[in-house]
């Protein structure tokens, strides 16, 4: 059984259709990603799952459960961290989690999640005080305090300084390996491509791909760009004629030769044969950046 | 890691609640001050001036202090009800607080709850000091004390409903504040903070028997002289609860 199930979820405000359709599924012990530009009904899926919004249609399940119905039973099995959401200025960090604890049945504890968190030398500062890694990192924290199954988490490293997303990711492998199921919104590849087991692209309410982040980035092309200075002149046609190539172009001094999973192979093995050495090599690889531009940034036919 | 038998989660939530929300307030001394400090303050100024404690015949017997007693009262309650619970209250919803709180498996109503009790609990406080102060220091006297706190309690509850009220309103809490300076300038004229109102226009004084202030004023002020007010002040105070606790339920958004 999927531990989230959604399908053909709609959801509109007013005239506005925020999701129009939406299905995915989210397997035990995966991390999920939803990856999509800002408005592209992301949070408002995310909503829907966490029961804050009743969908207009289509069917959500959480461990088997309706987030609407249930709201109860499942706010002790799912932890959520929501994009902007604060706490009051004069809570001190230790405070804000033993308060949230006492809402659960079965809470961890909360010195090892300070701990685990790196907010032990801030247990006793207020909200206010802390920097914008440390107020995230104290909401993943609230997140887990009820030891929850599944984990949601909206947005998550948006607005942290490199070295900060950095800490928050590796906190969420951790998590993972803990056992816990989850959700993440973000609109960043790279934290996609680093976390993520599968992704769901939403683009103007509808899923447009449904994949492994390496699945999508091959999808986007696979191909490679390769850059190189040869160590002496070479016959542009030699390249050419190579199956795996498909163009050749002159940059200076440079070489740079397109071509698909197999060009580097070929290259290396042809300009061996001439006995040249490439100087400078550098291999482009398409990403799921590439995947992503590709997958939203054209308009689509609606139909 | 897993901590067993606890005591039933609602009522643990709300005790923590509470407990968290009272630390908090410890740590705005801007609210202490408005609600307990000004009044206690402006009533030892008040009981300092020897004329002022000295029963007067015109106003049946008691003195100028006790006069002021009902207005000094209501401005901890109003200042305590409709400006700090209120913005409290919205920015707790405008920072997300509340929504977060929806994804746990306490409700949010909790938060409000224990918000509540709180600003009871300061109020009624603050009342007890200003009381036994007034009494023990001035000479002020509370004739029939079941009268006073039915009606401390029902102004409070009157002033508290719509404090809920401009919660359930006002999206911002810039907002929230606006509508609560507003109402404590209305509500405390009406009172008679800046012109008594033995000395209001009878128009003035009409108005002011239907405002919670007003009301709630006159049937303290009957109190400690020891009868009880006319129904109607009562019924005044009854009304407001009724409507504005009625309007805020409707109107209150949680998100």
């Amino acid at each position: 059984m999927p531990v989230i199930e959604v399908s053909r979820l709609r959801k509109q405000y007013g005239c506005t259709v925020a999701v129009d359709d939406v299905s995915f599924t989210v397997e035990a012990g995966e991390i999920f990603g939803i990856l999509g530009p800002n408005g592209a009904g992301k949070t408002t899926t995310v909503e829907c799952v966490t029961g804050l919004r009743a969908p207009d249609r289509g069917k959500v399940r959480v461990l088997g459960r309706d987030p609407q119905r249930d709201h109860e039973e499942l706010g002790e099995l799912v932890g959520v961290q929501l994009q902007d959401s604060q706490l009051p200025d004069k809570i001190r960090v230790w405070e804000a989690l033993d308060l949230y604890a006492s809402f659960y049945r079965r809470p961890a504890r909360a010195d090892e999640l300070i701990t685990r968190l790196g907010l032990a030398g801030r247990r006793n500062a207020f909200f206010a005080d802390l920097s914008g890694g440390q107020k995230q990192r104290l909401s993943v924290a609230l997140a887990l305090i009820g030891n929850p199954e599944v984990a949601v988490l909206d947005e998550l490293t948006t607005g942290l300084d490199p070295n900060a997303r950095r800490e928050v990711w590796d906190l969420i492998a951790e998590i993972r390996s803990a056992g816990v199921t989850i959700l993440l919104v973000t609109h960043f590849m790279e934290e996609a491509e680093r976390l993520c087991d599968r992704v769901a692209v939403i683009d103007q309410g509808r899923v447009v791909a449904n994949d492994t982040p390496g699945g999508l980035a091959s999808r986007a092309g696979g191909e490679q760009r390769i850059r190189f200075r040869p160590s002496a002149p070479l016959n542009e046609d030699m390249l050419t004629a190579l199956p795996e190539v498909t163009q050749v172009g002159r940059d200076g001094g440079h070489l740079l030769v397109t071509g698909n999973g197999e060009a580097l192979q070929a290259i290396i093995a042809l300009l061996a044969r001439q006995g040249v050495i490439a100087h400078e090599l550098r291999v482009d690889q398409a990403t799921l950046d590439d995947a992503y531009v590709a997958l939203t940034s054209t308009p689509r036919e609606r139909n | 890691m897993v901590s067993a038998t606890a005591p039933s989660r609602p009522g643990r939530a709300l005790r923590k609640l509470t407990l968290t929300e009272t630390k908090m307030l410890g740590r705005t001394p801007a609210v202490l001050l408005w609600v307990v400090g000004f009044p206690v303050v402006g009533l030892i100024v008040l009981g300092l001036i020897p004329a002022a404690n000295k029963p007067v015949a015109d106003f049946g017997g008691i003195s100028v202090l006790q006069t002021w007693l009902p207005v000094i009262i209501l401005f901890s309650l109003v200042m305590s009800a409709v400006n700090f619970l209120p913005a409290t209250l919205v920015s707790y919803r405008e920072r997300g607080v509340l929504r977060r709180m929806s994804t746990t498996p306490v409700r949010p109503r909790t938060l409000l709850t224990a918000q509540i009790l709180l600003n009871l609990a300061v109020q009624i406080t603050t009342a007890v000091l200003i009381v036994i102060l007034a009494v023990a220091a001035f000479g002020a006297t509370i004739g029939q004390p079941l009268g006073f706190i039915v009606a401390f309690v029902l102004t409070a509850a009157a002033l508290s409903a719509l404090g809920l009220l401009v919660a359930a309103v006002c999206f911002t809490g810039k907002a929230a504040n606006a509508v609560g300076a507003v109402l404590f300038f209305v509500l405390m004229f009406f009172a008679g903070l800046w012109i008594p109102r033995a000395t209001m226009p009878a128009v003035l004084r009409d108005i002011s028997n239907l405002t919670p202030g007003g009301a709630g004023g006159q049937a303290i002020l009957s109190a400690t002289a020891g009868t009880w007010a006319p129904w109607w002040y009562f019924a005044v105070l009854a009304g407001y609860i009724a409507v504005c606790g009625a309007l805020a339920t409707r109107l209150f958004r949680w998100a």
